[in-house]
């Protein structure tokens, strides 16, 4: 299934693009993807997040939908 | 609740226009500026990053938990995005509401929710040091 995910703050410098395409099996979680991406014992540590499919937040152990916008949000700092 | 997120200097009195409405009684702003200083730290500027269509969907819901809390209330948000320097405004809340107490609430409310759910972040830079993205204190792993 094909998904484009959306990169903010700590996450997009790491990346170095705003957003990509992905291409992933079925059955993936949000929580998995996240790990794969930015795998736990990489440094500086990947900070905690919220998961967003389609622009809701949504529990880590959410699968993945195909043509899903997906995003991680890393500690926010509005207002 | 309306929302703006916007690369142009905020205007706090076009807001007020918004909510305004004859069944009101009151207006109550909220300025949030940019401070030149942070947990100690000499701060000499801010960017702003936003999701922005993903905002519009979290300031509706918030609008919709103030309406249920508070009838009536009518609120404008505008947050800014980009560098922004010391003294400026980076986010401007307009709550008009019948009666000042509700305004006063809803607009605390509102802010404290922004703080916690609205996907911005924001980097600070330094006198000393390498710019940081930095966090909330009302940001939890629960979203609810």
């Amino acid at each position: 299934m094909r998904v484009t995910i959306h990169y903010f703050a700590s996450l997009r410098d790491r990346k170095g693009v705003d957003s990509e395409p992905l291409e992933l099996e079925a059955g993936l979680t949000l929580a998995e993807l996240y790990q794969r991406l930015f795998p736990p014992d990489s440094v500086p540590a990947p900070p905690p997040v919220l998961f967003v499919q389609d622009e809701d937040y949504v529990t880590g152990d959410t699968p993945i939908r195909d043509g899903a916008e997906l995003a991680f949000i890393p500690p926010l700092g509005g207002g | 609740m309306q929302l703006e997120i916007t690369d142009a200097v905020l205007d706090a009195r076009a807001l007020e226009q918004r909510v305004s409405h004859p069944s009101c009684g009151a207006i109550l702003t909220f300025v949030g500026l940019v401070r030149d200083n942070h947990a100690g730290r000499q701060v000499t500027g801010l960017d702003y990053q936003a999701y922005p269509t993903m905002c519009q969907r979290i300031a509706t819901r918030i609008g919709g938990e103030i309406s249920e809390r508070w009838p009536g209330a009518r609120v404008a948000l505008a947050h800014r995005v980009g560098s922004l320097a010391i003294g400026e405004a980076s986010i401007v809340i307009a709550t008009a509401a019948p009666h000042r107490v509700e305004a006063y609430e809803a607009s605390r409310y509102c802010i404290d929710r922004i703080k916690a759910i609205l996907p911005v972040w924001k980097r600070e830079h330094y006198v000393d040091g390498e710019p940081q993205w930095v966090s909330n204190a009302e940001f939890t792993t629960d979203p609810s």
